[in-house]
């Protein structure tokens, strides 16, 4: 084997089945063993004599098909498994979240002070002896993925991991690049950005050879909204074509797989050129799913406007819910704010076509369609941006009470300036006196609905992981008493 | 025609500067920073 590709534990996982219990890995154990707590987020899967694993992240598997179509022997490998290719040149590792420095690691660790596990697994399988093996044999090491950009604040660990290139970026056309001149003994880069006239046209995206954790498949590329913030919208928009989706739900349904999560920053907008979601290619994409026998489908992330206006013109989103099935859809959404001064000046697009000052409107009607629909939103919310105000958080705490009566998870992004994470106590920063309430209103809201869901989520879990499950929800609820005190007297808001 | 920046440094330190301040600039654009004599960009011998 050329080229190894693999990460960490925490990522080389199918997390029982149940992408979500995925975000696990971002929190620091809690009351449980670490040990306890890495076999409930992230326990092994199978694998076979080459050691590779029956599912492996979406991204990788991208990657490993890229290189596999240029020809080059590559294979996603466990990492506990890459000791049985001492003759690999190149090892190549993507990753969500290295240091935990992205959400909601970051939010964790400065609420807890406790390093997350996602962080502490990746630092372990570095300094594992088969990862001190590929240095010392000058094995090319090339890291890559969405959390490409932390590698920038540890230059201490490039060194010491003998880090060869980090590529940041969609990484499929210069991956071929970089591996063919990593196994010619070629100079690299150390650092590579992928810009536009670098990102694969939709013909040149590679389609997956084996099968991706919980059958993530990708739907869509970029976004047409055009937020400042977001790096999403500089990529060329590029949607899948429905043969292109079946044949990756194919290669995931024939390993075994009957569920599959559509994946892209906005699954509404799915064959559409604007902020109007297309209702003949969403029905057809759905129509393919159910053609297949696919037993569970979720959708990674939806727009609130998308789903008020596609559900409101062309009730949509009961339709699509109610073609798969009756049972209960998951997908995260963004809410960010319910200030509306702060969404104007921060996603004056996200809420398009409605006026941004009727953000918190169309936040509560989507709920409502959501959960009218048996779609169940987990839904985040950022505070402590620098430009927010007292009344930006207050605003935010009256918009999580207003949708106390929708069947959701509400979890608050707390904002870390990217300037701090040079800092090694960068977590020890505190929040408000606001932002905590809103933690705390947030932490009430999951509170009254984690129950219900957790009952539909984990009827057909492995009788350990729902046992356990249980356990970590129940001594969740003893500690939240402590931190949920009377909500604090707060100055009335003119909702007008 | 490629609008790719190919820059050389002489330290990681100075690389991560630039990269940085490269991306801020030219969000849209092909980056690549080499870093002068590295000992990561050498194949040590393959004992295997």
């Amino acid at each position: 084997m050329e080229v190894i590709i693999t990460s960490d534990r925490t990522m080389i996982t199918n997390h029982h089945g149940k992408e979500f219990l995925g975000f696990m890995t971002t929190s620091p154990p809690l009351f449980l063993p670490e040990s306890i707590w890495m076999r409930l987020a992230a326990p092994k899967m199978s694998v076979n004599e080459r050691g590779e694993p029956w599912q492996a992240p979406y991204g990788l598997r991208k990657v490993e098909a890229a290189l596999l179509d240029a020809g080059i022997e590559a294979a996603v490998i466990d990492p506990e498994h890459i000791g049985k290719h001492p003759e690999a040149r190149v090892v190549a590792i993507g990753h969500h979240d290295f240091f935990a420095l992205g959400p909601p690691s970051s939010e964790w660790w400065v609420l807890t002070k406790r390093e997350p596990v996602n962080a502490r697994s990746f630092r372990r399988f570095m300094e594992s002896k088969q990862m001190e093996y590929f240095r010392r044999k000058g094995a090319r090491i090339i890291v890559g993925g969405p959390a490409a950009w932390q590698w920038l604040y540890k230059p201490e660990l490039i060194d010491r991991w003998r880090i060869s290139t980090v590529i940041d970026g969609e990484a499929e056309k210069v991956i071929v690049d970089i591996v063919r001149r990593a196994l010619d003994g070629e100079e690299l880069p150390r650092f590579v950005q992928v810009g536009v006239d670098g990102v694969p046209s939709l013909e040149e995206i590679p389609l997956i050879r084996k099968p991706s954790v919980n059958g993530l498949v990708e739907v869509s590329r970029g976004c047409p909204r055009r937020c400042r913030f977001c790096s999403v919208t500089l990529r060329p928009l590029r949607h899948y074509t429905l043969e292109m989706i079946s044949r990756e739900v194919d290669v995931n349904m024939s390993s075994g797989l009957r569920s599959v999560i559509l994946h892209s920053d906005d699954v509404l907008l799915y064959g559409s050129y604007s902020i109007y979601p297309n209702e003949k290619a969403l029905i057809k994409l759905h129509e393919l799913l159910k053609s297949k026998g696919v037993s569970q489908v979720g959708w990674s992330h939806f727009s609130l406007s998308a789903v008020k206006y596609a559900e409101d013109e062309h009730k949509l989103v009961s339709r699509m819910s109610g073609m798969l099935g009756d049972y209960y859809k998951g997908v995260e959404v963004g809410i960010e704010t319910g200030s509306p001064r702060l969404a104007e000046r921060m996603m004056p697009a996200k809420a398009l076509p409605y006026d941004v000052r009727e953000w918190r409107n169309v936040v509560v009607d989507a709920f409502s369609i959501m959960h009218e629909a048996k779609v169940v939103p987990a839904a985040t919310l950022i505070t402590g941006l620098p430009d927010e105000r007292p009344e930006d958080t207050l605003a935010s705490i009256e918009l999580v009470e207003d949708l106390k009566d929708f069947r959701s998870l509400i979890v608050p992004m707390y904002f870390v300036p990217m300037g701090l994470l040079r800092g090694e106590s960068w977590y020890n920063r505190e929040p408000t006196e606001e932002q905590l309430e809103l933690m705390r209103v947030c932490l009430r809201h999951d509170l009254r609905w984690v129950e219900d869901i957790a009952r539909w989520y984990m009827r057909d879990l492995n009788p350990l992981a729902r046992y356990l499950l249980s356990l970590f929800i129940s001594s969740l609820k003893v500690a939240a008493r402590r931190f949920l005190e009377p909500p604090l007297e707060r100055p009335h808001l003119n909702r007008s | 025609m490629s609008n790719k920046i190919v820059i050389r440094v002489d330290d990681l330190e100075e690389a991560i500067r630039l990269f940085m301040e490269l991306q801020r600039r030219h969000p849209m654009s092909s980056i690549e920073v080499y870093i002068h004599g590295s000992d990561h960009n050498k194949r040590q011998d393959d004992d295997h």
